[in-house]
């Protein structure tokens, strides 16, 4: 069975948790292992953040301090949007995540681990490497000043599929 | 370390390996008779400090959306209440991604220079999985409860 679904929402760090949320339910009816589901999970909460706080720099909803130095934002209505696209083929689910933000100059470096451009947040500079792990292939593509696109896949079942 | 740390103590004592009764019992301690201060609530999760440990409840799901309340009150908390230790209690927590890391690895390097540690209890296989992915489980010592 083929199945397809495309959420677009405003790039404010309180649509990470409905992001996950929505493509977790998108698929919740593979039954997929709860290692599964928070694998992908995860990965998607990590290129969401990245879009929000790299691809947009929103730091909007990044604690007190982020509110009190950016007071443009305080009021600013969400012109940027966040874009996931899931493409469930059989048991294989294709996401897309894509932003139409500054984009990354150097992808390579950015996949690095323990790379990070805003390590005055606390941001760990793990997001690409966990994608990578908790996915089965992991693409990106980006072009400063246009914008990144995230493209992941993932079978689910493939465990109990080899047992 | 000041007398009658009974927490740290037990925390600090390197059982040998394979011996779980430390993480267990440093798990009951702070909930037995000691002076337990509940600081602050932050959704669903909250800042406790037990003789010269933080103790952060973390929320039951976390992303860099809560980070930041996470990070500048554990900091106030840090400078304020002038603890050494850090323990993050996953009990409630259903989700984590790499933003938990970003806030465990920012603790370590604030009190790491004055020779605190950083523990862990409460941590599920996937929470573990995301330490050791991230090279975390060096700095960080999950105790098995």
């Amino acid at each position: 069975m083929r199945n397809e679904m495309e959420i677009c929402f405003d790039a404010v760090s309180d649509n990470e948790s409905f992001a996950r949320v929505a493509v977790a339910a998108f698929i919740a009816h593979l039954n997929p292992t709860m290692e599964e589901m928070a694998d992908i999970k995860t990965a998607v909460s990590e290129a969401v953040t990245n879009s929000i706080i790299h691809g947009y720099e929103n730091l909007y909803g990044y604690g007190k301090i982020a509110r009190k130095t950016v007071p443009a934002l305080q009021n600013q209505e969400h012109p940027e949007k966040v874009r996931i696209h899931c493409i469930l083929d059989e048991k294989t689910l294709h996401i897309e995540i894509s932003d139409s933000g500054r984009g990354i100059a150097d992808v390579d470096q950015a996949m690095e681990p323990l790379f990070t451009t805003k390590p005055d947040l606390d941001r760990s500079g793990m997001g690409f490497a966990f994608m990578e792990a908790f996915m089965d292939t992991l693409e990106v593509e980006s072009t400063p000043g246009e914008g990144t696109t995230v493209r992941m896949m993932k079978k689910i079942g493939a465990d109990t599929a080899a047992q | 370390m000041r007398a009658g740390s009974l927490f740290c103590v037990q925390v600090h004592t390197h059982a040998p390996e394979g011996d779980c009764r430390r993480g267990a019992g440093a798990a009951q301690i702070y909930y037995q008779g000691k002076d337990v201060r509940i600081m602050e609530q932050i959704n669903g999760g909250d800042f406790r400090i037990i003789d010269d440990c933080l103790l952060i409840r973390l929320p039951e799901e976390i992303d860099h959306h809560g980070a930041g309340t996470i990070c500048e009150n554990a900091d106030k908390y840090l400078l304020r209440e002038e603890v050494r230790n850090v323990i993050f209690d996953f009990e409630k927590t259903k989700f984590m991604d790499s933003s938990g890391i970003g806030i465990i690895m920012g603790r370590y390097r604030k009190i790491a220079c004055f020779g605190g540690c950083v523990y862990a209890i409460h941590a599920d296989s996937q929470i573990q999985r995301i330490f050791r992915l991230s090279g975390l489980n060096k700095i960080v010592e999950v105790l098995e409860s």
